[in-house]
C-alpha cells in the first residue's frame, strides 16, 4: 500500500524503535493534525510540487484522514451544573455522604399517624435478594438522593432498608424514637417491625403508614401511590384514608381521599428494582415520568387524550434510543428526540406505512392499534407484533419466529430510512481535506 | 465541535479554577461533557455508560484544583483520569455482556443530523470496520487525534506515552486505513 517514490523529507528520523511508518506521512498527518512546523509544511509543499505521484499520495492520505473524522457524539444527556460537581466535591472533601442538590424539600402535611407494628420481611427471593445490588450504607438521619439513571439502598438504623429510584429523594429521621421518611419519587420499603414506633412515610400527598413490611410508594407532585407486596400499609390524605393489602394499590391525587384497587401482577411495578423498565397498561404521562428519571431527558406529551395512551413493553439494559422506539410504535405517536427533549406528537390521522419517511422519526407503520405491539421479555431483544387480542402473546413467551422476523425487518426499515446517496463519495467529498472534514459527521453505530 | 480545545486551555480557566471559581468549572463541564462522554463510551463499548465516570473526573478535577495534577491543561487531566475509570469498569465483565445484550436490541430513534447521510452508507461501515482492525492502542491514539481533536503533547499526557510514540502511531494508523479503505480511494 505504499505510495510512489518518494524523497525523505530533511530532518532525519527518531531514533525510536517503534519508528513512524513512513516519514513522509509522518510529515503529512502532522500538517493534517496542524502540528506540523513552517519548515516542514515548506518541506511538504516542495515535496508536492515535485511530482503528481507526491501530490496524489498527499489527497490519499488527506483523503483518509478526511473520512475517519467523526464527530463527537450528541449525549443524551446534557452537562451536570457545575454546582451538582461542586457540592458533591465538598461533600467528599467533607467526608459526608453525597447529597446531591435536588429541588427543595416539600414541607410535610401535618397529618395524624399512630404506631403500628411491622413484621419483619422475607418472602423468598422474588425482590429481597436482588435488592442489595448497590452498595449499603448505614444511616441514623439523613438524606439521599439519585440523580438520573441511579438507584441507592440505604440501610436504616432500625434495620429497615430502601431502595431508592432514579431521581428520587429521601430524608431519613430513624432512631429510637421516631422513623420518618419524607419521600419525593419513587422507593421500595422493608420495614423492621418495632410496635412502639411508626415507620411513616411523609409525601407532598400525603402519608403511608406502615402496617406491614413491603411495599412501594412513588410520590411525584401532589400525586401518591402505593403498592403492597407484603403486609398491610395505611394510606391517609387531606381527603380521606384507606388501608392498602398486600397484592394491592392505590393512588391519590390532589388531596383526594385513596383510591384502592386489586393489581393482579405488581412485577412491572417493581421492576425497577431490578433495573428493568417494565409497563404494562401505562399510560404515556406515567411513561414520560419514568423516561425522564431514567434518562434525564424532557419528556414533551401534547394536549388532549393522547398522554392517556396506554403502553405495554418492558426492557432491561436498553438506551432511551430503544426505549422510545418501541415505546413510540406501541401508543402510536411519533417520537423525535432533540437536546435531550424528547416530543410525543399526537399520531398522523391516516396511518398507512409510511416507511419511507425521510428522517429517523418513528411513525407508525401500518394499522397497528395502541398496544398490539408488543414488546416480549426484553432479553432478547423482540418486538412481536399482534393483531389484537389474538396476537397478544404473555409475557415471557416468546412470540412465533416468522411474525418476529417480519417485523424486525420492518423495524429497520424505519430505523435506515434514510436516503443515502449511492455513491460513498458524496460523503468522502463532503469530508475532504482541508479543514471541510467538519461535514463528515460519521455517527458511531446508529 | 471544535477541531481543538485550545480556547478553553488558556491560563485565565487554570487560574480561575484554582481560585475555585464555580464558573470556570461550568465553562469546563460544557466543553468536556460530550466529549469525555463519548470516549469513555468508546472504551467501554457501550451507549449508555459513562456519565458516572465522567462526573467522577469533574469532581476530582475540583477538588484537586488546589494541588499539583491540574495545571493549565485541563483536557489531559480530564482524559487520563476518565479513561482510568473507564478502564476499571470495562474489567468488570458484566459490562460487556450487557453491551453484547444491547446490541440484540431495536434499531433506534434519532433526530436526523448531517451524518446521518452517511449513517447507513458503505463507507461508514467499511470506516467503522477499518477501526476496528487498527490495534487497541493505535486506534486509541488515532480517535483521540481525530475524534477529540487533541494535539499529540495531550495524547502523550492522556496515554502517558512519549510524543514521539504518538507520532508513531498515527502514521502507522493512517498506513492502516489507507490498505482497508483502498476500495474507496482514488486510486493511483
Amino acid at each position: 500500500m505504499m505510495g510512489p517514490q518518494r524523497p525523505p523529507l530533511p530532518g532525519g528520523g527518531p531514533d525510536s524503535p517503534d519508528e513512524p511508518a513512513d516519514e513522509v506521512d509522518d510529515v503529512i498527518i502532522r500538517a493534517l493534525q496542524g502540528e506540523a512546523t513552517s519548515a516542514q509544511l515548506a518541506d511538504l509543499r516542495r515535496w508536492c510540487g515535485k511530482s503528481t505521484e507526491n501530490e496524489a499520495h498527499y489527497q490519499r492520505v488527506a483523503e483518509v484522514w478526511a473520512m475517519t473524522r467523526r464527530a463527537v457524539k450528541t449525549p443524551l444527556r446534557s452537562a451536570p451544573s457545575a454546582e451538582r460537581i461542586t457540592v458533591e466535591a465538598n461533600a467528599r472533601l467533607g467526608g459526608t455522604r453525597r447529597a446531591l442538590p435536588r429541588s427543595e424539600p416539600r414541607a410535610p402535611r401535618a397529618l395524624l399517624l399512630s404506631a403500628a407494628a411491622v413484621a419483619a420481611v422475607l418472602l423468598g427471593g422474588f425482590l429481597l435478594g436482588r435488592l442489595w445490588t448497590g452498595p449499603a450504607s448505614t444511616f441514623a438521619a439523613t438524606e439521599l438522593s439519585t440523580g438520573v439513571g441511579e438507584m441507592a439502598t440505604a440501610n436504616l438504623s432500625d434495620g429497615s432498608t430502601l431502595r431508592l429510584a432514579p431521581r428520587s429523594r429521601v430524608v431519613m429521621e430513624v432512631g429510637s424514637a421516631r422513623r420518618d421518611v419524607h419521600l419525593e419519587g419513587q422507593a421500595f420499603f422493608t420495614v423492621a417491625e418495632n410496635a412502639s414506633v411508626p415507620f411513616i412515610v411523609h409525601t407532598a400527598a400525603g402519608q403511608a403508614r406502615v402496617l406491614g413490611t413491603r411495599f412501594q410508594v412513588v410520590a411525584i407532585d401532589d400525586d401518591v401511590r402505593v403498592v403492597v407486596v407484603e403486609g398491610r400499609v395505611a394510606i391517609e390524605t387531606e381527603g380521606g384514608q384507606a388501608e392498602v393489602q398486600a397484592g394491592e394499590s392505590s393512588r391519590a391525587s390532589g388531596g383526594e381521599a385513596p383510591q384502592v384497587e386489586r393489581v393482579d401482577d405488581m412485577r412491572p411495578m417493581l421492576a425497577w428494582l431490578d433495573g428493568q423498565l417494565v409497563f404494562q397498561d401505562t399510560p404515556l404521562r406515567d411513561v414520560a415520568w419514568e423516561l425522564e428519571a431514567r434518562f434525564g431527558v424532557e419528556v414533551v406529551l401534547p394536549p388532549g387524550p393522547t398522554a392517556d395512551r396506554v403502553v405495554s413493553a418492558s426492557f432491561t439494559n436498553e438506551g432511551l434510543d430503544q426505549v422510545l422506539s418501541v415505546v413510540c410504535r406501541v401508543a402510536s405517536v411519533s417520537c423525535s428526540v432533540q437536546d435531550s427533549v424528547v416530543t410525543i406528537r399526537d399520531p398522523e390521522p391516516e396511518t398507512s406505512a409510511r416507511v419511507t419517511a425521510p428522517s429517523a422519526t418513528i411513525s407508525p407503520v401500518g394499522r397497528i392499534g395502541h398496544e398490539s405491539l408488543r414488546r416480549i421479555n426484553s432479553g432478547g431483544g423482540v418486538l412481536s407484533r399482534g393483531d389484537g387480542d389474538h396476537g397478544r402473546a404473555e409475557r415471557g413467551r416468546h412470540p412465533e419466529p416468522d411474525r418476529d422476523r417480519r417485523q424486525h425487518r420492518e423495524h429497520r426499515v424505519v430505523a435506515l430510512g434514510v436516503p443515502c446517496a449511492p455513491s460513498p463519495h458524496r460523503c468522502v467529498r463532503a469530508g475532504r481535506a482541508g479543514g471541510a472534514a467538519e461535514t463528515l459527521r460519521r455517527t458511531h453505530r446508529l | 465541535m471544535g477541531d481543538s480545545f485550545a480556547p478553553l486551555e488558556d491560563e485565565s480557566i487554570a487560574r480561575r479554577l484554582r481560585a475555585g471559581d464555580p464558573a470556570a468549572l461550568q465553562s469546563v463541564i460544557d466543553a468536556y461533557w460530550a466529549p469525555l462522554l463519548d470516549y469513555v463510551q468508546s472504551i467501554l463499548g457501550d451507549p449508555d455508560e459513562g456519565e458516572d465516570i465522567v462526573q467522577e473526573a469533574l469532581v476530582r478535577l475540583w477538588t484537586k484544583r488546589g494541588s499539583g495534577p491540574v495545571d493549565t491543561p485541563v483536557a489531559p487531566f480530564l482524559f487520563r483520569v476518565v479513561r482510568n475509570l473507564a478502564l476499571n469498569r470495562s474489567r468488570d465483565l458484566g459490562v460487556r455482556m450487557r453491551f453484547a445484550l444491547s446490541r440484540l436490541g431495536m434499531p433506534v430513534v434519532r433526530s436526523p443530523t448531517p451524518a446521518d447521510d452517511c449513517a447507513a452508507s458503505e463507507l461508514a461501515t467499511a470506516v467503522d470496520a477499518a477501526l476496528a482492525r487498527l490495534p487497541a492502542r493505535r486506534r486509541e491514539v488515532f480517535e483521540l487525534s481525530r475524534v477529540h481533536g487533541l494535539s499529540y503533547q495531550q495524547i502523550a499526557e492522556v496515554l502517558e506515552i512519549s510524543p514521539q510514540t504518538v507520532a508513531n502511531q498515527m502514521s502507522r494508523a493512517l498506513l492502516d486505513l489507507r490498505g482497508h479503505l483502498s476500495a474507496f480511494l482514488p486510486s493511483t
